[in-house]
Order: C-alpha cells, then structure tokens, then sequence
C-alpha cells in the first residue's frame, strides 16, 4: 500500500492533434555569384580551350563570362595567350601542347579586375589506352545490351587517375527508302508530281558527346592496370546500335587532386536522387583569386591523353540480329483521289513523305517524315573518319 | 572496451579555500571481431588508398589507447554566501559522436576509436561566481568555460552520411574550440519560483589537410553543427491559493548551422549544384511558450485518491520551429525542405493522481 501511496500514474488527454510534422518549402535561398573555370590542357597538339561561366540561379540559365584575359604560361616563361571564340569560351591563340617535362600555371583577370591562378601543375605520365571493346550483357535490371569497356596500362606505374570522355557517331538508315519526292502542283483541281529528292535521305550520322563524368583509377594493390572500366551502356533496341556504331574514346591521366576534384563534382551531380544523403559543401579546387577572397569553382587540369575509336556492327555482337523492329510508329497511310484534300494538308503540314504512287488505283502512299527522311535524326555528311 | 582507475583528493586550505585533485588513467582497447583498413600513408584516406584490409579475429585487440586524464577544481568563499569556483580537466574520449543534420530526420552515429580514428581529447577550464541572496531564497550564478579539443569527428564533403560500411573515409578528424558564458537567476521558494537562464556560448571546429578534399572551409575555423550562440531559458510558477497554480515555460535558441544550396553551375556541359560553406547559414531560431495551468483537487487526507488536473498549451506563440530542414531534388531543382512539430498552440488536458 505504501509502495503503491508512491505510484504516480497521469493520464493524458490530448483534445486537439493536428498531424506531427509539416512540410513547409524555404522560400528565400541565398544566391552566391562564384566564377567556374574549366580547363583542361592536353598533351593533344591543338589550339586548346578554357570554359569560363558563372553560377547561376536554379531554374536559370548558365552564364558565360565574357571578355577575360586567359593566358597559361609555363615553367620555361612561355605565355600561351587565349581569345574568347565564343561567350565564355577561350581558345589558344597558337596550337601547342602540353608536355611532361614542363609546369603550368592558369591565369583569368576578369573584366571586373579580379584576377585569379591556379596552382602549378605538371602532366603525371601517358597511359596508353590499351583497349576498347564492345560486349554484349545484360545489366543490373535484366536489360540486353551492349557495354564498352576498356583498359589502360602504365608501365611505369606512375598513371593511377584517369578521366574518359567520348563521342559516339553512328548510322542511320530511313525505314523506308525512295528517290523522290512529292510535290502539290494544283490544289483545285488536286494535282501532284514527284520529283527527284533534293539531298540524300536514307543513309545519315549522328554524333553524340558524353557528358558524364567517367573516373577510374588503377588498383594500388595490383600493378597499376585499369581493366574492365565500362564507359557505357547501349540498350539492344537503342536506335544507336542499330546499323554501324563507332566510339572515339579520350583518355585523360589525371593528378590524385583532379581526380579527388571530379569524385566530388559526381556527388552534386544535380540529377542524383540522393545527394540529400550526403555531406554539403563548398567543393575547392586548384584555382584561387589574387586579389580577393571570391570563391572560385573549377580546376586547372593539365594532362595526357590517348584516344582510340573502334567501329561495331550491329550483327558482331548480336549475331541473331534485331531483337525488335522499329518503335517509331512508322506507319504506311494511303490517300485514293477521294481523299487528295487530306493529303494537300499533310503534305503542307510537312509531317509527312512520299513512299509510293500506284497508277490504276491513283492511291499515294506516305509515312512520317523521320520514317523517311535520316537528316531529321543526323547530318547526310559522311563524317571523315568514317569506314564502312 | 574501456577502463580506468581513479584517484582523488580533497584538501581543505582553510574555511575559504578548498582543493580537490583528481588522478583518472583511462585504458581502451578496440577489440575484433572487425574489418580494419590500412592506408598508403602520405596519401588522403579514400578507396584508392587502401593497401591492406585486416581480419580481426573475435576479441583480437585492434588498437590501444591510454591516456592520464587530469581533475582539478577549487572554491574559494568570500562570504558564506559569495564563492568563486574554477576548474581544469582534461578528458580522452573513446567514443565519437557523429552528428549529420541534412538528412530528413537528423540522426546521430557513434563510432568508437579503432584502428584509424584515434580518441578526442579535450582540455577544459572554468571559472564561476556564486552568490545568494536573503538567506538562500535568490541563487545567481556567471559561469565562464573555454574548451579545446583535439581529433573531433565530421564528415568530409560529399560523404555518404546514412548506412556507410567504411566510415573511415568518410570522416575527417580536427580541432574544436569552444567557450562560453552561463548566467543563472533562481528563486527556489515561495508563492512565485522559478529561473531565469542565459547562455552565451560557441562552438567551432577546423578540418584542415594538406589535401584539398580533405579540408573544410579552407582549413578554418568555422561553427560546429552544436554551435547555438544564444540559449535563454525562464520558468516561472506562481501559486494563487493551494490549489490553483500557473506555471510558464519558455526557451529561446538561436538556430544551428546548417549548408545550402546556393546556386546551381554547369561544367562539362552537365549541370551541378553548388553550396554554401560547411554550416555558413543558419536554420530559423527556435521560440516556444508553454503555459499551464494546476487545479487540486481537495486537501483531505483521508481521501483515497489524491488527484489534480492540468489544463496546459504547448507551444503558445503558435511558431513554426524547425525541427529538421534538409534539400529535395525535386523537377531538377534543390528545395529546402523544413519539418516541424506542432506548428499551431497545442492545449491539452491532464488528469493526475496520487493513490
């Protein structure tokens, strides 16, 4: 009874509980004009090119820095000067080299004075691009496709980082392919013609560039190899994989500090889902203001590069051959004279092209245009590294 | 696994002035069963620099560390009611506290010392003034600390914060440095009681390196994520007969740090999203009011209850306090995203009793 004297009970009523948590948007988020420098120097004899721009506000556009003095200069005294080509973009005004037996160092005076330099840096070592392949496999989600993959050696071991970039070119073949096209010649009464295609429609290249950052370093446990890095993955039905498809790989040998500098670029990726779960922060690089304490954003890169393109055909890796046709909706409409009104205003909509004309029934026939005509989807210009 | 033997000892100097030492040798020893990784030496800690991964065996001793840990405080009485107190220790720390407040729910981790993390010390010194007033009725109290530390741990930029296996490359270890100023006003007894509090006080941390991922805010000093400058405090109750009573509640506190987006920028022809410096902003300072209000039942001693009921509002101001605030990527754009609980004035109704 006494220990009970001492038992202390409370009831709680609560009468009113709206919900636990809210959400509720930040309105205000504080802006910060920072310079973003992107250079990179390679041992490709080129007139070499620097990107300058700005941050920028969500939802806005990036902006280019106009109007900078850009000159790299190197440890022998030599100062390449640089021109602004496009806004914000800056091209040597000589070709030259990077070399690895020299230090370079970046400098931007900006046209508010501001005046900013990187740190020294010297090329690491070349790494030669051993090998690029494609292979067909079947991804984490049970997706068919193709992988390409490569390898990289340094012999001496000195090469650990290294940055891939890559441009895809590939060809496309129409759907449908026919030398002419139609024309309206009337169209009270109706009235059509076909006449010669004006430009080449049925065989086009398209080139892509990747805009992935692409990171590997080399095993320090093993003997310094890169083996195996996939750089890309082709689903089967990809319309780029389709005829013949080449890849011209870059391979950059990066500094630890470049390298350390892109790992951190990957983890603000925008287009990451879940960087909410990692640690904020400002990432630094190698270039700093003279003159301020502005903050700057970028890295002066200086490396050495191998490259190597590869051709595939379709039925190299997929014997077997097309696993699906076309998803286009390339569709066959027919137009009989009943109907010549019809086709007046698709053909003058311009959605859509000549396929056939059958003479005893006086029925057109024609489909999409991107069905028809491959410069909708590339340039009918053969590129010059082109082999078929 | 830690221990530690403890000495102390008081001396009495006199009637004012009174010592007390103490001695504390703390022993820890990380023990498997764990995996433990080696690091190219010279060389920032990351997944390219591991060269050795050890197995350690159940109970396997991992790592040792010891340290003496010294106590010293002393009181000096002016009067019977005035004294000046002062301290100095120095602490090691086995266990680390790693604290993250971007994520939605804000959650601490502790990691204890092993092969890679060595323990915090910290070295602390105090000194304060006491005095009461009208035969003990007012206590006021201005105390003063400053705090430095070594080997505290925070995340690197870009760490992986939530479910990390190898949280040795995700961390950095740096110096703290704290201080602050504590004011105090009670009055224990009578009809109106209650206390007043103040806290002025900061708290900073530096990560510095000679590799640039590996530094913070350019290797500066910059606010802690404890780092709350102002913290004020007041309770009051004031009794209006024996069975009616008000009591209030109310607590200030200036906002944590915390890291924004501040902008978005494209490099490559890919876009990223750019943030502040490590904790350079601050979430909305946190207010609340709490009023409540006592009725007793009656006083008889031969009841067979004795019961009272409570009618009380949490959170009067009706402000919207922040309880979290972290970032969505949301349509390609980076909101801040704010939680909390209770927004409104929350009444509620109480019934206690005693049997």
């Amino acid at each position: 009874m006494n220990k009970m004297r001492h038992a202390y009970n409370s009831l709680i009523l609560v009468f009113f509980l709206f919900g636990c948590t809210e959400v509720i948007v930040i309105e205000t988020q504080d802006f910060e004009d920072i310079l973003v420098i992107s250079a990179n120097i390679t041992s490709e004899a080129k007139q070499q090119e620097i990107n300058i721009s700005r941050t920028y506000k969500v939802g806005f556009q990036d902006i280019r820095e106009s109007g900078a003095r850009v000159m790299v200069t190197d440890d022998l005294g030599a100062n390449f000067e640089f021109s602004e080509s496009t806004p914000g973009t800056y091209i040597s005004d000589v070709v030259f080299s990077a070399d690895l037996d020299r230090n370079y160092k970046l400098n931007v005076t900006t046209t508010d004075g501001n005046s900013y330099s990187s740190e020294s840096v010297s090329p690491i070592n070349t790494a030669f691009l051993e090998d690029v392949r494609v292979e067909a496999v079947t991804d984490n989600n049970g997706e068919e496709g193709l992988a390409i993959r490569v390898d990289s050696f340094d012999p001496e071991e000195k090469a650990r980082y290294f940055r891939y970039e890559y441009e895809e070119t590939y060809l496309i073949q129409s759907l449908f392919n026919n030398s002419r096209d139609l024309i309206i010649v009337s169209e009270n009464p109706p009235t059509f013609e076909t006449v010669p295609k004006s430009k080449e429609e049925n065989i086009c290249y398209n080139t892509v560039f990747s805009n992935d950052i692409l990171i590997a370093s080399s095993d320090q446990t093993t003997d310094g190899r890169v083996t195996n890095f996939q750089l890309n993955f082709i689903p089967r039905d990809d319309l780029k994989i389709r005829r013949r498809y080449s890849i011209l790989v870059h391979q950059f040998v990066q500094s630890r500090e470049a390298n350390a500098f892109y790992k951190s670029l990957l983890d603000f990726s925008s287009n990451e889902n879940l960087f909410i779960q990692t640690q904020p922060g400002f990432i630094s690089g190698n270039i700093k203001s003279d003159n301020t304490k502005a903050k700057v954003l970028g890295f002066f890169e200086v490396s050495m590069l191998s490259s190597k393109r590869i051709f595939v055909n379709f039925r190299d890796v997929f014997p077997e051959g097309l696993a699906s046709k076309y998803t286009l909706g390339c569709g066959v409409e027919e137009f009989d004279s009943s109907r010549y009104d019809v086709l007046i205003s698709r053909l003058k909509g311009g959605r859509v092209k000549f396929l056939s004309f059958e003479q005893d029934t006086g029925t057109y026939k024609v489909s999409r245009d991107i069905c028809v005509d491959c410069t909708l989807h590339g340039t009918n210009i053969k590129p010059d590294f082109w082999i078929d | 696994m830690e221990s530690a033997v403890f000495v102390s000892r008081n001396f009495d100097l006199n009637e004012k002035l009174s010592f007390e030492t103490g001695l504390r040798y703390s022993f820890y020893v990380a023990l498997g069963e764990s995996v433990q990784r080696e690091f190219q030496s010279g060389e920032p800690r990351n997944e390219d620099t591991v060269i050795n991964t050890i197995n350690y065996d159940r109970n396997e001793v991992i790592k040792t560390y010891g340290a003496p840990e010294i106590r010293l405080s002393g009181r000096y009485k002016f009067y019977q009611d005035l004294a000046l107190k002062m301290s100095y220790s120095n602490t090691v720390q086995y266990i680390h506290r790693l604290s993250n407040n971007v994520t939605v729910s804000p959650i601490d981790t502790w990691k204890l010392s092993d092969l890679n993390i060595e323990p915090q010390r910290g070295q602390q010194v105090s000194l304060g003034l006491f005095k009461n007033f009208e035969s003990n009725i007012y206590e006021v109290s201005l105390e003063g600390f400053y705090k430095k530390s070594t080997n505290i741990l925070d995340f690197k930029t870009g760490a992986e914060l939530l479910l990390n296996e190898n949280i040795d490359t995700e961390v950095l270890q740096g110096e703290g440095k704290s201080y602050g100023v504590e004011f105090l006003l009670a009055k224990n007894v009578g009809k109106f009681n209650g206390w007043l509090g103040y806290t002025y006080s900061r708290s900073f941390l530096k990560l510095d390196s000679a590799f640039d991922e590996e530094r913070i805010n350019e290797g500066n000093f910059f606010a802690s994520n404890f780092d709350k400058p102002h913290d004020f405090s007041f309770v009051a109750n004031y009794k209006f007969t024996k069975r009616f009573s008000l009591a209030t509640n109310f607590v200030y506190q200036t906002g944590r740090p915390i890291t924004v987006p501040v902008g978005n920028f494209s490099y490559n022809n890919n876009e990223y999203v750019v943030f502040s410096d490590r904790n350079s902003f601050r979430i909305p300072d946190f207010i609340r009011l709490d009023l409540g209000f006592n009725i007793e039942g009656n006083h008889k001693k031969q009841k067979l209850a004795h019961s009272f009921w409570t009618f009380s509002i949490y959170n009067v101001l009706g402000r919207n306090n922040p309880f979290s605030v972290f970032f969505i990527n949301e349509d390609d754009q980076i909101k801040a995203v704010q939680t909390s609980i209770f927004a409104i004035p929350v009444p509620s109704i109480t019934y206690n009793f005693k049997f």
